[in-house]
């Protein structure tokens, strides 16, 4: 399944969990436990961003990053991961996908 | 029996394995810590027919790959302490995802029950689980227990003691013949070189050849030797597999767990169609979901203009103007200079400002509305496939939607895009998207030139911002979409994201996010807006001797200066073109210098706006504010995140060209069609 993943993503580039569990016909949280592996294999990151650039304190409007000392994040909603190299090396290897 | 019978709880976290553990033990409880760490330890006794159990809660964890603290405690405890009896506890509503650390336990050397915990949830949700066949299948006891309700306890402990004479065989999964021959081989050498115990030797090959932390301290700690043979074996693995074993063997693990699934679980597919998966159905969906973004944001606007701008922003705007009016008497007899500087500079410049408050109150609280339901989520994915559609990588979205608020913040989300190309496309065209700063400009003159108009039953101003919101997503797509045409070609780039469940936001949460943002808008009228304030009155009061404000001063001879070039555009005046110069600095300071040089408070404002525009040069006047240069704090950004001056220049000069040309465009079309 892990691989199937892989080809899935390689085949979109774009994907949502939701989608992957869709085309592969899965449960929602046998992907959620798939992007667990994967992430901890090292084949695809978290990737949230912090505004806690200090290029952020210049904006007064909305990243309120420095709102009394708090962090505040870039608040989409999304949890967000990207192939890693180890990932994008992976991709090459799924049969039809290279 | 010798010692205590002991029973070790271990799930994932959120099966309610906590709960099985207080209702085993009661108050019998010890809260201590693991050996070497902060993790909690947790240890009670149950009772049952007279004889003490004792009971380990091991810490909730995914799997047993040692790759936290949790994992290496629940493997070290399961191998060292040698339990009798382990329980798996299984979110039976969740049975997919947790199966996966119940197969890994299988492999070890244990006894082990599962109980099927929160089996009336699952029943609710029409799940139905064979716990017969699992059994079977797994040749383990499958107890269903309710822990909230002490559902299956007393069989839960029955079933744990009765096994204590069983032996049970650890589940071997058939790799394939190449990995299983490597896998026998290498438990063959930990067999006759290590005190790793015969039963647990093929665990420990197979976690040698995912690359164990936990496996790999104890084994190499003992025969380095044996790490050659390790790393031969994965290389012949991978090159028959072209994956490294961890994947491949994780990868059986979950074939395994779908054969399971098939064999042992009924699910009522329309039951499990939960309320987001129904909305999503709909706000994602292919041909609708971008509409109704649209839609959403649509109402947005004219919600926004409407209550927060019209109506609630009347009553600032009368404050304001009772203020400028009462503390012009009170300065009657004061220096003109004075007098102008309070009037004039505070109350006309910031004062302008402040009056759209309740403006920004209304959009930050449908906006934080929106991110808190989780709708937010939808419409980057939603667009995200509309960017894919029109040529461009589907995460620019992001910096699109987060760009909304602020264009600082859209530039700074472009850090999740992969390549460098994609990147420079995200933080070019992000600042053409309508922030929040623009908005009270839209607002002054939606507000004095189409705030009476109404069109269908929505008021014009309305319409009129959200075009302009429209306009600068139009502009934003066009010119990335020209972008990755001819500067920046497109590389190929992968993303992935999950989308949150949608929840009814607490009042407390969305009051406190408004005011965080309101309140940041607050604090730059009185810091950022009010120093450019001071210092464009300086310069429209100065050289002594003309009449402050006029075209005469320095601040009206630069202005003039300038002007010619934005006649076309129709708005080719002095006090035009400095707002827009000042606007450069900040957005809000547009408003500040058409409240400060025409020197009234907000509200004669909207009455001295009618002189000097039309409605159609007020519009070009607006798209210019939407398009051109971003402000200070942007470019300052963009600069930062492109490690070079020479974009940031490139993004001020080409919006700039972009900003005329569209208000040329505007004003002189509108001309020709007699607006």
């Amino acid at each position: 399944m892990l691989i199937k993943i892989l080809g899935e993503i390689a085949k979109n580039q774009d994907s949502s969990q939701s989608s992957l569990a869709k085309a592969l016909n899965i449960n929602p949280a046998m992907v959620k436990q798939a992007f667990y592996d994967l992430e901890r294999m090292g084949y695809i990151i978290n990737y949230d961003q912090n505004c806690d650039d200090e290029a952020c304190d210049e904006c007064g409007l909305c990243c309120t990053k420095k709102n009394k000392g708090k962090e505040v994040k870039v608040n989409t909603g999304i949890t967000r991961w990207k192939l890693t190299e180890k990932g994008k090396i992976a991709i090459c290897s799924v049969e039809g996908y290279s | 029996m010798d010692k205590t019978f002991t029973v070790a709880l271990i799930g994932n976290p959120n099966s309610g394995k906590t709960s099985l553990f207080n209702i085993l033990t009661g108050s019998r409880q010890h809260v201590g810590n693991w050996p070497g760490v902060t993790v909690e330890r947790k240890e009670g006794i149950a009772r049952y027919e007279n004889k003490s159990i004792r009971i380990i809660d091991l810490p909730g964890i995914y799997s047993l790959n040692a790759s936290s603290d949790d994992e290496v405690i629940a493997v070290n405890y399961i191998l060292q302490e040698k339990p009798d009896i382990v329980v798996n506890v299984i979110d039976s509503s969740n049975i997919e995802r947790n199966l996966y650390l119940t197969l890994q336990l299988l492999e070890m050397n244990t006894k082990i029950i599962i109980a099927l915990n929160m089996a009336d949830e699952a029943e609710k949700k029409r799940i139905i689980i064979d716990r017969n066949k699992l059994a079977n299948l797994l040749s383990v006891p499958v107890m269903a227990t309710v822990a909230t309700k002490s559902g299956g306890i007393k069989e839960l402990l029955k079933t744990a003691l009765d096994m204590e004479r069983i032996t049970r065989i650890p589940l071997r999964f058939d790799y394939g013949k190449t990995a299983n021959g490597k896998l026998c081989e290498i438990a063959d050498l930990l067999c006759k070189t290590t005190s790793i115990e015969p039963e647990a030797s093929f665990l420990f090959a197979v976690k040698l050849l995912e690359d164990d932390r936990y496996a790999k301290d104890l084994v190499l700690k003992q025969r380095a030797d044996i790490g050659k043979s390790v790393e031969a074996a994965k290389s012949q693995i991978k090159e028959e597999f072209g994956f490294d074993p961890e994947i491949y063997f994780a990868d059986k693990r979950y074939e395994y767990i779908e054969s399971l699934i098939r064999e042992c679980v009924q699910k009522e597919t329309a039951s499990t169609k939960d309320l987001t998966e129904r909305i999503d159905r709909i706000v994602t969906n292919k041909w609708l979901g971008i509409p109704v973004f649209f839609l959403i944001m649509f109402l947005l606007y004219q919600i926004t203009m409407g209550f927060g701008n019209d109506f609630l922003g009347s009553y600032v705007e009368a404050a304001v103007s009772l203020l400028a009016e009462h503390v012009s008497g009170l300065l009657e007899n004061a220096h003109p200079l004075l007098r102008s500087f309070v009037i004039d500079a505070m109350i006309g410049g910031v004062g302008s400002v402040l009056v759209f408050v309740p403006l920004m109150f209304t959009m930050y609280f449908l906006i934080s509305l929106l991110e808190d339901s989780g709708y937010m989520a939808r419409a980057v994915y939603v667009m995200d496939k509309l960017m894919n559609a029109v040529g461009l990588h589907g995460k620019t979205a992001v910096a699109m939607i987060v760009g909304s608020g602020c264009n600082v913040a859209g530039i700074m989300s472009t850090r999740t895009l992969d390549t460098k190309k994609d990147r420079m496309i995200g933080i070019l065209i992000s600042p053409f998207i309508s922030c929040s700063a623009r908005l009270p400009v839209y607002a002054l003159f939606a507000g004095a030139f189409f705030g009476s108009k109404k069109v269908g039953i929505f008021p014009a101003s309305g319409l009129v911002v959200f075009s302009l919101y429209l306009l600068g997503f139009i502009v934003a797509v066009a010119v990335g979409r020209i972008l990755s045409k001819t500067v920046f070609r497109q590389e190929k780039s992968y993303f992935i994201m999950e989308l949150p469940p949608y929840r009814v936001p607490t009042l407390r949460s969305l009051f406190i996010h408004m005011w965080e943002k309101t309140e940041s808008f607050i604090r730059k009228a009185g810091t950022v807006i009010f120093g450019i304030v001071v210092l464009i009155w300086a310069l429209s009061v100065f050289p002594i001797g003309v009449e402050p404000g006029s075209a005469g001063s320095i601040l009206g001879r630069l202005g003039s200066l300038i002007a010619p070039i934005l006649t076309p555009a129709g708005f080719g005046s002095w006090e035009a073109t400095v707002a827009l110069i000042v606007g450069i600095g900040a957005k809000e300071a547009v408003v500040a210098t058409f409240g400060m040089v025409y020197g009234t408070g907000q509200g004669l404002l909207t009455n001295v706006l009618v002189q000097y525009f039309t409605p159609l040069s007020a519009y070009a006047f607006m798209v210019m504010t939407l398009l051109y240069s971003p402000c200070a704090a942007t470019v300052g950004v963009i600069k930062k995140e492109t490690d070079s001056l020479k974009w940031a220049l490139f993004s001020i000069g080409y919006s700039l060209i972009i900003g005329w040309g569209a208000a040329v465009i505007v004003y002189q079309v509108g001309k020709v069609l007699g607006l």
